[in-house]
């Protein structure tokens, strides 16, 4: 019963612009202050699996990205619902998410302790060596339009330099101004860009006076999805969820970069990248299961080490040992008990969110069916006070309504946005661990090349970007011989 | 070449020079920065530097195609490069403003309500009930979500509970 009430609570607060799976955590933790250590722990892991997923039902309905982590489910998630197949990116999204949570919990059980080793070796070089991969992605979600996509990556990533330097604390491109200190909020940021400008193209290219529902259908086709469409995506929702596992080990990640990089994975291999973009359903596949799969991911450190694997876990922590559990190296000595209702409560929570999932999807599939004339008023409210709810600051709003213009401006002529957000939220991570880096190694570049790790990744990185370009220069090449 | 992708690419140039000159002014604390290139100013001046070089390649780009008279390639933005009316923009961004400074000083309530009322209104609906209810029930409907169920504070204005 805790449980599935987590599991409620988090799949609607997680759906909600502006409030993430994190907020969801945090609001609802008080609620397991009455409850037994047990019971209130499973219900917040019912709250965090829940929060991770809902982000993805906004997502695909109204491009607006629930929580950070569901970004990269907008890019096919959206398209495929303008195409009318809402329900089935709802329910492939929800089917993803579930076993990119049972799997990670699995691999939690039997391999947390080994998994957290690796993730202790990680440090700047090696930080520095899967952003650097995990932004190599912009060249891959640009297509065609790579170019366009690149600067879209550097506006993105001078977004992320204004305000407080994150390693000598000075002012950047502040003006002056007090407020921007603390540099832009990611929330508003992803709003502006994805759902505020989707709402002001709505409404300047809607017919007046006739509120012009762009969709193609509006009926909703299919909601349960069969069975060929999931064996068509197994091996990509399985490689999928152990890259988020990976990634949501990594203290410092999180949903989306674990959903970008899978996304990634998932055009790359595909036999028709040029599709992904369009509304194709391995893209909501790869990102939701990717996404979904770092809940167990982020646990193991916060377990094993006592170090968070993302912010929902920092918060986690917190919750946990007010419940009486001492995350750390001693906890499967002294509180094994407890750990195992964990793993239990884990593998629980994931199954109570495909039940509830499926029973409420043709109730957010109707969502779709409302009059433009009246979603779009109703979306921008909500991105309004989305942002606002941030911080209770204003110029929140400010950045998120400025942002829906220059994302409309950019769509006009063939900017992705995408980028943008990628750029933004990987790129302090890149400055910061490259100028750790070369601090520690004093000035030398060789720190980079003496890291296995880092060489891996940086490895992956050329390969990865070569075989995009060569893939679509063949491509290319082939419609020019046509 | 489309005139506005030229168009765009020049403003991008200014920017990113722009921003590469700028980056001269942020402080740079070489007690703790020993590493010489890479510190505070660095990565702003490599946007601008980057802005620059990708924005001339976009130029070099459309003239290539012209000169292969080759049909630029349109992503799934394609279809947006159709006419709009600007007065349709310059309507939806004076709401959008309007809604801005209003915020704070009339309250959630109030200021959501007018906002979706003339949003609405704009997007082409006439019938008085929806006018009233729709906007109403909406505003209510976020400020009980958010501020009642879940206490996230929003601005009360000049309505307070």
């Amino acid at each position: 019963m805790a449980i599935a009430l987590g599991v409620f609570g988090g799949i609607a607060i997680g759906a909600l612009p502006g409030l993430t799976a994190t907020m969801s955590v945090a609001i609802l933790t008080p609620i397991t202050f009455a409850m037994n250590p047990m019971t209130g722990i499973s219900m917040l892991l019912g709250v965090f699996c829940g929060g991770i997923y809902g982000g993805s039902i906004t997502a695909i309905l109204i491009r607006t990205p629930g929580t950070p982590a569901a970004i990269a489910t907008v890019f096919d998630g959206y398209p495929l619902a303008q195409k009318g197949m809402a329900g089935q990116a709802l329910a492939m999204a929800l089917f993803a998410s579930f076993c990119g949570g049972m799997i990670s919990a699995f691999i939690l059980i039997f391999s947390a302790p080994i998994l957290a080793k690796i993730a202790l070796e990680f440090g700047p070089p090696e930080y520095f060596g899967l952003t650097v991969f995990g932004i190599s992605i912009i060249a891959s979600v640009s297509g065609r339009r790579l170019i366009k996509g690149l600067i879209a990556g550097v506006f993105g990533l001078f977004l992320s330099t204004v305000g407080m330097d994150p390693v000598t604390g000075v002012p950047r491109f502040t003006f002056g101004a007090t407020a921007m200190l603390s540099g832009f909020s990611l929330i508003p940021v992803l709003i502006g860009i994805f759902a505020t400008s989707e709402v002001f193209y709505q409404a300047v290219i809607t017919q007046h006076g006739k509120g012009k529902i762009t969709l193609k259908e509006d009926t909703i086709r299919g909601i349960f999805i069969p069975l060929s469409l999931i064996g068509k995506n197994f091996l990509n929702i399985i490689r999928s969820s152990l890259i988020g596992t990976f990634i949501g080990v990594v203290p410092g990640t999180g949903g989306g970069i674990a959903a970008f990089i899978a996304y990634a994975e998932a055009k790359r291999s595909s036999k028709y990248p040029e599709k992904f973009g369009t509304g194709v359903i391995e893209g909501v596949a790869a990102a939701e299961a990717a996404n979904n799969a770092t809940t167990g991911g982020a646990l193991i450190p916060m377990l094993t080490l006592g170090i968070p694997g993302d912010p929902v876990t920092a918060v986690l922590i917190g919750a946990f040992m007010i419940q009486g559990l001492l995350p750390g190296p001693l906890l499967f000595q002294q509180q094994g008990r407890i750990v195992f209702a964990l793993f239990a409560g884990l593998l629980i929570a994931n199954i109570m969110m495909l039940g509830m999932g499926f029973l409420g999807l043709r109730f957010f599939a109707k969502i779709i069916k409302v009059p433009m004339s009246v979603l779009s008023p109703t979306i921008l409210c909500l991105c309004f006070v989305g942002s606002y709810a941030v911080a209770n600051n204003m110029v929140d709003v400010a950045v998120m309504l400025a942002l829906g213009m220059v994302g409309f401006f950019m769509g006009r002529h063939d900017f992705p946005g995408a980028p943008i957000v990628i750029a933004f939220i990987l790129g302090p991570l890149i400055e910061k661990s490259l100028r750790q880096s070369l601090t520690l190694s004093q000035g030398s570049w060789n720190i980079f090349v003496t890291s296995p790790i880092c060489i891996i990744f940086l490895i992956l990185t050329v390969l990865s970007v070569g075989f995009s370009l060569y893939r679509s220069y063949k491509k290319e090449s082939e419609e020019r011989s046509i | 070449m489309h005139r506005s992708d030229y168009n765009i690419s020049l403003v991008l140039i200014a920017f990113g020079i722009f921003i590469f000159i700028s980056s001269y002014s942020i402080p740079v604390l070489t007690i703790i920065e020993k590493t010489g290139m890479v510190n505070s100013q660095f990565f702003p001046k490599l946007c601008g530097i980057f802005l620059v070089l990708f924005s001339i390649a976009m130029i070099l780009e459309n003239y290539l195609l012209m000169a292969k008279k080759e049909k630029k390639v349109w992503g799934e933005y394609g279809e947006r490069s159709e006419k709009f009316d600007y007065i349709k923009l310059i309507v939806v961004a004076a709401l959008g403003f309007m809604y801005l400074i209003t915020y704070q000083y009339l309250g959630h309530l109030i200021s959501s309500f007018l906002f979706v009322c003339l949003f609405m209104y704009f997007l082409g609906i006439r019938n008085l009930f929806l006018l009233i209810i729709a906007p109403g029930g909406i505003s209510f409907l976020i400020y009980a979500v958010f501020r009642i169920f879940l206490d996230v504070p929003l601005p009360e204005g000049i309505i307070t509970f």
